[in-house]
């Protein structure tokens, strides 16, 4: 329920058009989400141990293969 | 014990360095390189990783071509009582490549695809946890040794809904493992052999929005299903701030359920100065922790349990006009609630432990 308020909200939110002459701030290189290049924020190794970790599934998240 | 420095990582070495004295063709436009290097350590394990990305535009659509090379190198140790197994150093290697490609429809409208492959170990746990078994039932009937790998397909597209300012992202995954299965015991009968051939199956959905001329969000929601594994839910929001025309503030709160009752939540804070947006300079500190994924104490698995971790980042970075550089390390500390006395022979793999952690990673645009 949480996720969906803050999904409407987000798009909703959208909806308030910032013309691109006023952008200049948020798209400095490191405003903007880039998922590959030096400007790529977070560590990768410490998803093998935060089995919790958003992106994580799969094996990466199945390293208990004999839980019970 | 002295660990020698693995050839892949002279070969990224000698790739960064061939990165950074390349020649400047500052008037043509083309591909762009990334090399990135993160090592993360401890007293006995060290883990490695390098990636290479190779990224081409030709025409409106844009491919990039990954190749990981990555070394998980542990001291394994079993229970101080364990009188059938020994220390053991295990090294393993993984090796996966990935292609993904952009295609532009229109101007709002961007479709994407990919598709990867690996072979070898994900994760230290499981490299320690197949230690473990091997040690105890190699030449049991019913133990068969596997070899991890897989495979992932995923497509998905990219709709700007406001031009410029908002745009909504649909992922879909399938993904394939064969991992090291876990045995059990059985009086007058082979092992009991655990799962080994894992399907995953995914969907994500961001939407990424200037909110105002100094906020940009993106919130990225998520369910996956695997194989044997409840329902994983997953909600992020990242959110970045320039709270001057130099000084920029990160901030990512991010949370997960996992039927039947695994949580797990994590939030981070990154402060970064730059100047000129050429030198860029910041600290960030996170923390992140989860109720574990043992169902029952009282009955003997493998699962880890609860989890508390935190880390303080210090990074430094240097955007040329084509060449960017960016150098960042800090201490990881990660902290488990006890064992339970049923699990007691993996109290080794889920010890506390200091990390350190180290990542460089350079671009250039040809």
């Amino acid at each position: 329920m949480a996720g969906i308020v803050a999904g409407g909200a987000m798009l909703l939110t959208g909806c308030t058009n910032v013309p691109v002459w006023k952008q200049g701030l948020v798209s400095k290189p490191n405003m903007v989400f880039n998922d590959r290049g030096a400007f790529v924020y977070g560590p990768r190794l410490n998803a093998q141990i935060e089995s919790g970790s958003a992106d994580n599934g799969g094996a990466a998240a199945a390293g208990c293969t004999a839980c019970k | 014990m002295t660990r020698p420095v693995p050839n892949f990582l002279y070969a990224g070495m000698l790739a960064l360095a061939g990165f950074v004295t390349a020649s400047s063709r500052a008037d043509i436009p083309g591909p762009e390189a990334t090399l990135a290097v993160e090592t993360l350590e401890c007293g006995d394990i060290h883990l490695q990783e390098m990636n290479l990305q190779a990224e081409e535009s030709p025409s409106s659509n844009q491919y990039v071509l990954s190749a990981t090379e990555s070394r998980i190198d542990i001291d394994y140790a079993p229970a101080r009582y364990d009188i059938v197994s020994q220390p053991m150093r295990r090294v393993e290697d993984r090796t996966a490549a990935e292609l993904n490609a952009r295609f532009r429809a229109n101007a709002d409208l961007v479709p994407f695809a990919g598709a990867g492959a690996y072979r070898g170990f994900t994760d230290f746990r499981s490299v320690w946890l197949d230690e473990y078994y091997r040690q105890l039932f190699s030449g049991v009937p019913g133990y068969t040794h596997v070899a991890p790998k897989g495979w992932h397909a995923m497509a998905g597209g990219r709709w700007s809904y406001v031009p410029g300012s908002a745009i909504l992202q649909v992922t879909l995954l399938q993904q394939g493992d064969t991992v090291s299965p876990g045995y059990e015991p059985q009086i007058g009968a082979p092992l009991l052999r655990g799962r080994d051939h894992l399907r995953t199956t995914a969907v994500r959905i961001s939407t990424e929005n200037v909110v105002t001329p100094a906020v940009r969000s993106l919130l990225e929601a998520g369910a996956t299903s695997t194989t044997g594994r409840g329902m994983r839910y997953s909600l992020q929001e990242s959110l970045n701030w320039a709270v001057s025309d130099t000084l920029t503030l990160r901030a990512v709160v991010a949370g997960v359920h996992e039927q039947p009752a695994f949580n797990a939540a994590s939030a981070s804070l990154s402060l970064e100065r730059d100047w000129n947006a050429r030198w860029f300079a910041g600290l960030s500190v996170r923390g992140y922790r989860d109720n574990g994924e043992v169902v029952d104490p009282l009955i003997e698995s493998d699962a880890a349990p609860a989890l508390r971790t935190m880390s303080v980042t210090a990074s430094l970075r240097w955007q040329g006009e084509h060449l960017a550089v960016r150098l960042e390390g800090g201490p990881y500390r990660t902290r488990y609630d006890a064992v339970a006395l049923s699990s007691a022979q993996f109290a080794r793999l889920y010890e506390d432990r200091d990390w350190r952690r180290l990542q460089c990673t350079a671009s250039w645009k040809f």
